[in-house]
Order: structure tokens, then C-alpha cells, then sequence
């Protein structure tokens, strides 16, 4: 029971985590909250859902929906964040709150208001123990999650790029000058960024079976949280914010019930933490 | 070389630098010379592309460059040691030199410079491995350096290069920039020591309240009566 409890908070702070990332990283490089991260997790959501219904494929339709959604991220900072970056970070703030409900309006022109289905068939089954019930789209989550978060991991470490955007982080004006592209560095980060809230959305489609247009409103309020206590803008913070909120929010609701909703304990957990550490979990001055 | 048109720049609304003409001639030695806050800085910034002018042209070997990129102008070899010396806090010291040579293709160059680079400097050697903020001031300002030369500049602009230093740092300082001048890179330098850059520079400009009031030969200058009151000290 236990075991099955650690799991299923795992799993959901893997979803926060790649909501998260995006957005950490855009913090990270331009001190701006880009809450229309949260609208690409609907959009993929969206996208992956109408990709299996048309195609049968889910192979096909993560592929094409995280495609189709990073490019959207890399079309929302060529020409709505770039052209504002020089102004008062308040202007990037609203651009963004404003695009956030554009996207769920227009979600809801396109697809309807109501909730869909998304019963996905996965090419493989879940793992039965005597104790133990994993079903595939618990795996699913974990192992692809595992899998973009490795992936970030090499290219923030090892690559060039990711040299670049650890500078950029630093000083972007002197990384400015040392010869980093910085309209390259944003476009990258957005691109990987809005794919990550892509493959969340998809996948939390299919965990509770529901895609609808407001579906990025609780993990938008939840992301700012996560950033916040990961450091603001430090991916290893926010991916260990992600898996503890994750398994609080999973422990106290399933052992000790709690008499808010499910979804008000990250912030108390936030209120708490930045009370006794408010500068977050990790942060990244020295 | 480098060429400055009657630049104009702003921060916001109020007006940083006043129709500021500056020419330097390729294998030049020269200093910009004002008190707190007459714009040196800015100027700097103007020619790296950091402050777009408002008003004006800065040409570099013949080509406009005002409205280019500042990650464009790292390629055309500039190497800028910044004020306050702005090392990468969390990065190591190697992979600061990595940045410095951002703009290098060939990553035998790169290797080659970093060796370059830790010849001059081996305490940066000793040290490769370690971030950055833990280095202490010297070591930070050795660091600026070195990641300025990593892209093998023609020109090298130097904002302040003794501040926060020792007497006997600044002069081992100025001492291995005079090396590299005669070794063929021209140098423009920012200093508030006068004293020290005029002996050290072929030129000076003087800088007021964001507006160029004189230009001559450092010998020159060490004579004039008003720069000696104002900058030298009496
Ligand atoms: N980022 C900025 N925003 C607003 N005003 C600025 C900014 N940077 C500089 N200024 C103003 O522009 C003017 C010139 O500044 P600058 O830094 O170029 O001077 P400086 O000659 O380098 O001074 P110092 O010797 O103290 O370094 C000053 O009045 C300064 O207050
Ligand atoms: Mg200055």
C-alpha cells in the first residue's frame, strides 16, 4: 500500500516536473513567469488526444503533438516575447496571462467546452506483483519523464548550447557579448520547453482520462509554486520541488486527509517552506 | 580601426553621451579618461553593442556596425574585459575561458587557446576546475582577462581594470596589457587611475558629463594644467 502510494505521488510529480521546466527554464534565462507554459500542456493535450483519435497511433501522436506544440513555443517568443523583452518585466508578465486565456478560449471555439475521453491503448501492460499494481500509463509516465529529464540533463551539462544557456542564466549581458546568440538560447528553450508541457498534458489526459479546455489552470497556479520553491529558475530545484510536492500532495490525501481540496497543499507547503527557507530549496545565488 | 560618429545614447529619458566622436587607428594605445558617471562605461557598451545609440554610426575596419548584434561583434574580433570584471559566477574557470571562445569554430583553436590562456595565468590552471565566485578579486580580474583573449581579438576594450585591486596587482596588470599591445593588439582602455593610464596609453580622451572636452597625446596631457587638477591629482 505504501509502495503503491510512493508511486502514485512519483508519478504525479513527474508530471509537475515537465509542466514546470519549461517555464523554469524561460525564468531562468529571462526573469520572466511565462504562465502560457501552462497553455501549451492543454494544447498538447489536445493535439496528442485528436492525433490518436484520427491516427490510432500514440506513438504518432505524442511525436506529432509535441512537434506541433514546440513549434507553437517557438512562434510565441519570435513575436509576442522577443519584441517586448526590453520593456518593464511587468509587459511579458500580462503578454503572457493574456495568451494563457487566449489559448483556453481558443481551445473551446475549436474543440468545445466539454470534457473528452482520452482512453489511450499503450503497446504494453502493467506490471502485476502480489502487492503491487503499476498500469501502463503510471509506467509510461515515469520512464518518459525520466527520459526528458536525462536528456535536459546532458544538454544543460554537456553541450555547447547548454554552456551557453548556463551563461545566459548568469549574465545575459555578458554572454551577450562573448558571442552567445541569445534570440538563439531563448528560441531553443522555448522550443524544448512548451514540447516538455506538451508530453505532460498528454500524459495527464490520459492518467484521469479527461482533456478539456481549463485544463492548464490548476498546473499553471501550480508551476509558479514550484518555480518559486525550486529557486526560481534552477531546473534541479524545481525537478525536487516537483517529485516533493508531488508525494506530499499524495501521502496527506491518501493516509491523513486534509480538509482543503487536494490541490491547496502545494501552497500550503509553499507557504511553509518559504517560511522557514525563503529562498527556496535550491537557489542559485551564492 | 574603430571609428565613433557623433553617438548619441540615452538610458531611458536621460541622455548618457553627447555627439561623442572617438577614432582609434589600428596598434593604437588609448585611454578614455572622466570622472564617476561621465559615461565611460557607456561607451564601452556602445561599441560591444550593448546601448544601441540613439544618434551617430560606430564603423569598425570600414563596416557600419551600430545597429549589429553584439553577439555579431565577438566574431569581429573584440575582446571585452568588462567593468567588474562580470566572470561567470557559477560556471568553472575552464568553462568561462569555454565562453570567452564561444564564437571559435574549430575546437583545436579553442583547446589551443585554453592552453594559451593557462600559460599566462597558471594560477587559472591550478584553479580550473573550480566556479568561478569562489575566486578571489585578483583571480576574478585574471579571469576577465584571459576570457577577453580567448577569441584572439584585434582590439581589446578594458573597463577599469584597477578596480578593487591591489597597487601591485594593477600594475601587473597594465603591465601584461602593454605586453599585448606590443604584441600588435590595439587597446582602448577605461581607467580612473589617470595617472597610470596616461603613462601607459599613447592617447586620452577626456570625458565630461557624457561629452568629449579634449583628445591629445598622453605626454601632452600629463602637462595640461586643467587635467592635472581635475584627474591627476595637484
Ligand atoms: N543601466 C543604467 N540605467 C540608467 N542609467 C544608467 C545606467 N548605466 C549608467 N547610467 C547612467 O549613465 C551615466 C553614465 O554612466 P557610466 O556607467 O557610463 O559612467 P562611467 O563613466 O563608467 O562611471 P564610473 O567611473 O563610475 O564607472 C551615469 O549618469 C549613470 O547614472
Ligand atoms: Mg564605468
Amino acid at each position: 500500500m505504501i509502495v503503491q502510494q510512493l508511486l502514485n505521488g512519483l508519478v504525479i510529480g513527474s508530471v509537475y516536473a515537465l509542466t514546470a521546466m519549461g517555464a523554469t527554464l524561460v525564468y531562468g534565462i529571462l526573469r520572466i513567469l511565462d504562465l502560457a507554459n501552462a497553455g501549451a500542456y492543454a494544447i498538447g493535450a489536445y493535439a496528442g488526444l485528436f492525433l490518436y483519435l484520427s491516427t490510432g497511433n500514440i506513438l504518432l501522436s505524442f511525436a506529432g503533438a509535441i512537434a506541433l506544440t514546440g513549434f507553437f513555443g517557438f512562434v510565441v517568443q519570435r513575436y509576442l516575447y522577443i519584441p517586448v523583452l526590453d520593456r518593464p518585466p511587468i509587459v511579458p508578465l500580462i503578454a503572457s496571462i493574456g495568451l494563457f486565456i487566449f489559448i483556453q478560449d481558443l481551445l473551446r471555439l475549436v474543440a468545445g467546452p466539454r470534457i473528452r475521453e482520452f482512453q489511450a491503448s499503450l503497446p504494453f501492460g502493467a506490471i502485476k506483483t502480489e502487492t503491487l499494481t503499476i498500469n501502463p500509463t503510471w509506467i509510461l509516465i515515469i520512464v518518459l519523464t525520466a527520459a526528458l529529464l536525462a536528456f535536459l540533463w546532458y544538454l544543460l551539462a554537456y553541450t555547447k548550447i547548454g554552456l551557453a544557456w548556463r551563461a545566459t542564466a548568469q549574465d545575459l549581458e555578458i554572454a551577450k557579448a562573448m558571442g552567445v546568440n541569445i534570440n538563439q538560447v531563448v528560441a531553443y528553450n522555448f522550443l524544448l520547453g512548451y514540447a516538455f508541457a506538451a508530453t505532460a498534458g498528454i500524459m495527464v489526459g490520459m492518467l484521469y482520462n479527461s482533456v478539456f479546455p481549463t485544463m492548464g489552470d490548476v498546473p499553471a497556479y501550480k508551476m509558479l509554486a514550484l518555480i518559486v520553491l525550486g529557486g526560481l529558475g534552477n531546473p534541479v530545484g524545481t525537478v525536487a520541488a516537483a517529485v516533493m510536492i508531488g508525494l506530499i500532495e499524495t501521502l496527506i490525501a491518501g493516509y491523513i486527509g486534509f480538509f482543503l481540496p487536494r490541490d491547496a497543499i502545494a501552497f500550503v507547503a509553499l507557504i511553509i517552506i518559504l517560511l522557514i527557507k525563503p529562498e527556496g530549496l535550491m537557489s542559485r545565488k551564492a | 580601426m574603430l571609428k565613433l560618429i557623433e553617438i548619441d545614447a540615452f538610458y531611458g529619458k536621460s541622455q548618457a553621451l553627447h555627439n561623442v566622436s572617438l577614432d582609434i587607428r589600428a596598434g593604437e594605445f588609448v585611454t578614455i579618461l572622466g570622472a564617476n558617471g561621465a559615461g565611460k562605461s557607456t561607451i564601452m557598451k556602445c561599441i560591444m553593442g550593448l546601448v544601441e545609440p540613439k544618434a551617430g554610426r560606430i564603423e569598425y575596419e570600414g563596416l557600419d556596425i551600430t545597429r549589429r548584434p553584439a553577439w555579431e561583434r565577438a566574431a569581429l574580433g573584440f575582446g571585452y574585459v568588462p567593468e567588474g570584471r562580470r566572470v561567470f559566477p557559477d560556471l568553472t574557470v575552464e568553462e568561462n575561458l569555454k565562453i570567452g571562445g564561444y564564437k571559435l569554430t574549430d575546437t583545436k583553436v579553442l583547446v589551443r587557446n585554453i592552453e594559451k590562456a593557462y600559460d599566462m595565468f597558471p594560477r587559472l590552471k591550478e584553479r580550473r576546475r573550480q566556479l568561478a565566485k569562489t575566486m578571489s578579486g585578483g583571480e576574478q580580474q585574471m579571469l576577465a582577462i584571459a576570457r577577453a583573449l580567448m577569441p584572439e581579438p584585434k582590439l581589446l576594450l578594458i573597463d577599469e581594470i584597477s578596480m578593487g585591486l591591489m597597487p601591485i596587482m594593477v600594475n601587473h596588470s597594465l603591465a601584461l596589457i602593454k605586453k599585448l599591445h606590443e604584441e600588435g593588439i590595439t587597446v582602448l582602455l577605461v581607467e580612473q587611475n589617470a595617472n597610470k593610464a596616461l603613462k601607459f596609453a599613447q592617447r586620452g580622451y577626456i570625458l565630461k558629463t557624457g561629452r568629449i572636452t579634449l583628445e591629445d597625446t598622453s605626454s601632452n596631457l600629463i602637462c595640461n594644467k586643467e587635467v592635472v587638477e581635475a584627474y591627476l591629482g595637484a
